[in-house]
């Protein structure tokens, strides 16, 4: 079951951070919402 | 008289606080105080090849207590100890939320800890060659919670995400998913004008 997923296809990121993915990936982690990847892991459990 | 003097003299006589600092600066204090007089007990001896006795009497950090308890008890006891003090820059509801989402054992044997999940989806993302997705999962089958990416591109090798994770995205790439993506087509709506 997915919980989380990290888009890095181009247009995603390509303009604010340019061909610079890996701090595209490290400002993800600043948006998170770990309470609903919290409950997707609790609903997959059942 | 000894420089600062006057000036700590003037201020005493003027009823101002007292000047510790250019007293303590001119005059260095000819005794030591009576912490760093304190003898620590000497370590006991051991033999090259033995594990080091334990350092007993002295007093532990908070790291050194946490280091102690995770080569006792594996890694989840950090989590704990992380909790309880201030050397782990997680704030405490994140270190709730890391506890719900590496909750099986087996999970936390894969990954460590919640900066060590991080690392390796942030390393493995940032690797997909072209354009594609890094994915948190949930494999039921092994009941951990596992790492998989997806490049989206024609041609290129299969995914390797969890067989759920490819079945829930609409979009995928690689020949598993796209021969369920021609199964799941709806080609009567293909078919009806619009």
């Amino acid at each position: 079951m997915p919980l989380f997923g990290i888009d890095v296809w181009e247009h995603a990121y390509y303009l604010d951070y340019r061909n610079v993915r890996p701090d595209y990936v490290k400002a993800i982690w600043g948006l998170a919402n770990w309470s609903d990847v919290a409950a997707r892991l609790a609903a997959a459990k059942k | 008289m000894v420089r600062g003097e006057a000036r700590a003299r003037t201020n005493r006589l003027r009823g101002g606080p007292p000047i510790y600092a250019s007293v303590a600066h001119d005059n260095p204090p000819l005794f030591v105080t009576r912490r760093s007089r304190r003898r620590r007990p000497p370590e006991p001896l051991h033999l090259l090849g033995e594990p080091r006795p334990s350092k007993q009497g002295r007093r532990r950090s908070a790291r050194g207590r946490a280091a102690d308890s995770h080569q006792r008890q594996g890694p989840s006891r950090i989590y704990s100890a992380c909790e309880s003090s201030s050397m782990c820059s997680l704030p405490y509801h994140l270190h709730r939320r890391l506890r719900l989402l590496l909750g099986s054992s087996r999970a936390r044997a894969q990954f460590g800890s919640f900066e060590a999940m991080k690392t390796q989806l942030s390393g493995s993302t940032v690797a997909v060659q072209g354009s594609g997705w890094g994915w948190l999962g949930y494999d039921k089958a092994t009941k951990s919670v596992a790492i998989a990416t997806c490049p989206n591109q024609v041609g290129s090798p299969p995914c390797r995400q969890p067989r759920a994770a490819r079945r829930g995205t609409p979009i995928t790439g690689g020949r598993d998913c796209h021969s369920l993506l021609w199964s799941s087509s709806s080609w009567a709506a293909c078919e009806s004008p619009a």
